[in-house]
């Protein structure tokens, strides 16, 4: 029997591969670009980047936010719930497959001539480079645009983005996430003999959606209680319960007061309730606070644990001393001219004087570290003592986007070059053929 | 034919709806009521230790006073020696700012409520008349976005008791943008009183969200008639 119509995996192919598929998702970036845009304004960059960028379905628009942005006075709240519009993440996976299957696997020709080109040009063969294929500059684009994308899902996954805080003479070789939220749980009491301590981590994805009287209990073989989270807050404070009247759970005279979120999402300071619960059958409540001085400290027979809300913690190959800051400002101002941290850092036994400024980051075994702010603060002994809050930048990926962008230029304009020289050859054809007749 | 075409179409949409659904499978998470811990991580050897058995007190109280959540003794100058002249007395869920809170550090009481103490509301006292009624209430509509009021719109504002006296009302919507905002708050309601004498001009302002401002009205007067100075009682 002949058949009549092609197979499935036929027509999925020719669909993912399809030029009607690219302009779609070309068109639906730009939609998913500009709604993300201008909702940042009210939203905040992180909480818009999550939403449009970083997922496989928008969930919902705020249309009154966009029409404010676009200086439209619309004073009410009108969210679209809407799971129709696909997100950066599925658009920029399906432009990438589109890419690969349209763009790079249908130029076969191109493809074995591009593979074969840098064992010619080494072993000298250059006649066999002719004659070239006619679209090697397309393939040479379209692959830079598919290093792109993967680029950008390398650092998504992988980019490590945070601060480190030092006063001058302190050291330090890890530094915290500006975004993600964990719980940390460590035994103080007694110390490891070791000296080696170890905490165990709940990460922030796994409590943060414990709002409104939501609770999850966390366990493990190695802890003598478990942990119930509940109440979590994205950004609030502890107030007294003396002060102010209350209608939340109080501990030791203290609630969480929720606050306004911050559309900066590293401002806000998050918190959440505990409720411990011994191997005796004994409880504990307790209130977490990312700035909180100390632990919630846990009884446990004789050891004491330490349960505490901080930003994810990421190790450095290297650890880093404050030795000096300095602050100049633009004579008779308070103008900043020039920050300037002089730091050591201590590598594999090796003492190294570095110096970390505006716009001349440290760099040393894959991460970035740059001069971000500072803080002055009053020593024990009443001297002013300054501090530096170092942002440190770790992205495998980090110079991909520049290469994709060099070598998609490079292919275009291999490509004009071609496209020219064919012209320039037609068109001289076609006047020396007038000529003769 | 047509019938080999729709189950061909039929097909094809099934195999795109079942890779959409399994790309998206890795972002559901399960909502389980009880958790294993299986994460841990080395803490650094520079890192200090933390306090055993520290109170709650001992735990909040130094890094609220060092964000200027909480003051740590009485403001100085002559806002502090003003404030000393009042008594007021804050509705139910209304709280004092923290200290530090005040951007303009004219207010000499300054009060936050709402569920996420978005709302504020404070008073101010300036020497003599501080440029007129009217200036000072369009001072507040430029500060929403709104044009000025005319001088029979001001006439005809309602009047409400404040400091044992009474005092010019007004209230009305827009974009807030106040002192050393970059930008504005969409959405925001003004509302308030002021009593204008040849000595001095009491300003009680309540601003924050639509909403919430509507709901703390009742709050808002019964705040206002609250406040009196000190002498008087």
């Amino acid at each position: 029997m002949k058949p009549d119509s092609p197979s499935i995996p036929v027509l999925l192919f020719r669909f993912f591969r399809s030029f009607g598929l690219a302009t779609t998702v070309l068109t639906l970036l730009l939609i998913v670009t500009y709604l993300g845009t201008i909702e940042q304004v009210e939203h905040g960059l992180y909480e818009s980047q999550k939403k449009y960028f970083e997922s496989y379905f928008v969930s919902s628009i705020d249309v009154a936010c966009c029409l404010r942005a676009m200086h439209i006075p619309y004073q009410g709240t009108f969210d679209l719930p809407i799971y129709i519009l696909p997100g950066g993440y599925l658009l920029m996976l399906v432009l990438g497959v589109n890419m690969l299957l349209g763009g790079i696997i249908r130029l076969k020709k191109e493809c074995v001539w591009l593979a074969k080109l840098p064992l010619r040009v080494v072993t000298g063969r250059f006649a066999e480079l002719s004659p070239a294929p006619r679209a090697v500059g397309v393939l040479i684009a379209h692959m830079s645009i598919v290093f792109m994308l993967f680029a950008g899902l390398i650092s998504l996954y992988f980019k490590k983005d945070g601060a480190m805080r030092l006063q001058e003479g302190q050291t330090s070789d890890e530094f915290q996430s500006f975004h993600n939220s964990v719980i940390e749980i460590e035994r103080l009491s007694p110390a490891p003999k070791d000296g080696k301590r170890v905490s165990m981590v709940i990460d922030g994805g796994q409590y943060q959606d414990l709002v409104e009287g939501k609770g999850r209990t966390f366990t493990s073989k190695t802890l003598p209680f478990e942990v119930m989270v509940m109440n979590y807050e994205v950004n609030c404070v502890p107030r007294r319960a003396d002060a102010q009247e209350t209608n939340r759970t109080v501990v030791e005279n203290f609630f969480l007061q929720p606050l306004k979120e911050e559309l900066e999402q590293e401002r806000n300071t998050d918190g959440a309730y505990v409720k411990v619960k011994l191997k005796d059958g004994a409880e504990k409540e307790g209130i977490l606070w990312r700035f909180a001085g100390a632990p919630l400290s846990v009884q446990a027979g004789d050891e004491v644990w330490g349960i505490s809300l901080n930003r994810r913690a990421w190790k450095l190959p290297f650890s880093v001393r404050l030795d000096d800051f300095k602050r100049e400002v633009h004579p008779g101002t308070d103008k900043a001219r020039r920050f300037t941290a002089e730091v050591t850092v201590m590598d594999r036994g090796n003492d190294l004087k570095k110096i970390i400024t505006m716009n001349e980051p440290l760099r040393s075994r894959g991460f970035a570290l740059f001069q971000q702010s500072f803080d002055m603060g009053q020593a024990d002994d009443g001297s002013v003592r300054e501090s530096s809050t170092i942002q440190v930048v770790h992205n495998p990926s980090d110079h991909w986007p520049l290469i994709s962008c060099i070598a998609a230029g490079i292919g275009l304009l291999i490509h004009m070059v071609w496209q020219l020289v064919r012209y320039l050859r037609r068109a001289a054809k076609e006047t020396s053929a007038l000529k003769a007749s | 034919m047509n019938l080999k075409s729709d189950i061909i179409t039929w097909k094809l949409t099934r195999s795109v709806i079942l890779l959409a659904a399994l790309s998206a499978l890795p972002a559901c998470k399960r909502v389980g009521e009880r958790m294993e811990i299986t994460e841990s991580r080395d803490i650094s050897t520079h890192a200090a230790p933390g306090d055993v058995n520290a109170t709650s007190e001992q735990r909040f109280g130094p890094a609220l006073r060092a964000m200027g959540m909480e003051k740590t003794e009485a403001p100085q100058g002559q806002q502090s020696s003003l404030r000393d002249l009042l008594t007021w007395t804050a509705p139910s869920g209304w709280a004092e700012a923290p200290a530090g809170s005040d951007p303009s550090g004219m207010r000499l009481v300054d009060m936050r409520f709402g569920e996420k103490q978005e709302g504020e509301c404070y008073i101010s006292i300036m020497p003599g008349p501080a440029g007129g009624l009217s200036a000072n209430l369009n001072r507040w509509r430029k500060q929403m976005g709104q044009p000025d009021y005319t001088e029979d719109e001001i006439a005809k504002l309602p009047k409400k008791p404040l400091f044992k006296r009474e005092g010019v009302f007004a209230e009305f919507d827009g974009d807030y943008k106040g002192v050393g905002m970059s930008e504005a708050s969409k959405g925001y309601r003004l509302a308030g009183v002021i009593h204008s004498a040849e000595q001095a001009t009491i300003f009680v302002k309540m601003i924050g969200p639509k909403a919430v401002v509507e709901a703390n009205a009742v709050a808002f007067d019964q705040f206002c008639q609250s406040i009196t100075p000190k002498s008087i009682e």
